[in-house]
């Protein structure tokens, strides 16, 4: 089980806020708006791989095909 | 196996406290870490059912079951699951209205495989009273 995944995802949160914070005080408005997309598009990727394994166990287990 | 609950209940509240401090900074992050904990829960949780339904098997193969009915409850079980899980997401990401939608797309899914073992319920009932005439 591989937790410390959430914990990077929580981490990339913290880590993305704390750009957008010193991107934004510096007057780079449009960088702060692209650093959280890219955020956002990371973490999604995270995520959309582990519902995929989700999905994929549930299936064979479940018999749903 | 029994000792993984504690496990699971440090990771989960831990999570909470973590996607909680996100939320307050990128709420959607916040919402991502909260996703990927409930798939990794439910993951963990749907890997150790399968020795259940195996089990189960048995068990009724043991009394003569037909096995069609137990693949169907799986089948339900995985359904049932798959819908709540989505649905619950959806509610936590403040869509309680697509959340509904898919409760009732899991619901008719449901009834829909349903239909084949109520027909044969009545099959039985009808045999049972023709029989009695």
């Amino acid at each position: 089980m591989s937790v410390a995944i959430v914990f990077k995802i929580a981490g990339i949160g913290i880590l993305v806020a704390i750009i957008c914070q010193l991107l934004k005080q510096t007057g780079r408005d449009d960088m702060a708006m692209l650093a959280a997309l890219a955020g956002l598009v990371l973490t999604l990727s995270i995520v959309s791989g582990l519902i995929g394994d989700l999905f994929d166990n549930v299936k064979r287990i479940f018999e749903l095909y | 196996m029994g000792a993984d609950i504690f496990r699971l209940a440090c990771f989960a509240v831990a999570v909470s406290a973590a996607a909680m401090t996100v939320r307050a900074y990128k709420p959607e992050l916040g919402q991502q870490a909260a996703i990927a904990a409930a798939a990794l829960v439910l993951l963990y949780a749907v890997k150790s059912m399968g020795g259940v339904f195996e089990t189960l098997r048995g068990l009724l193969n043991e009394y003569g079951v037909p096995s069609e009915f137990l693949s169907l409850l799986i089948k339900l079980t995985g359904i049932v699951y798959m819908a709540q899980f989505a649905a619950d997401l959806c509610r936590d990401a403040g869509e309680s209205a697509i959340a509904g939608r898919v409760e009732l797309a899991g619901r008719i899914m449901v009834v829909t495989l349903c239909l084949p073992v109520i027909k044969s319920a009545l099959d039985m009932i009808k045999g049972v009273i023709g029989g009695a005439r």
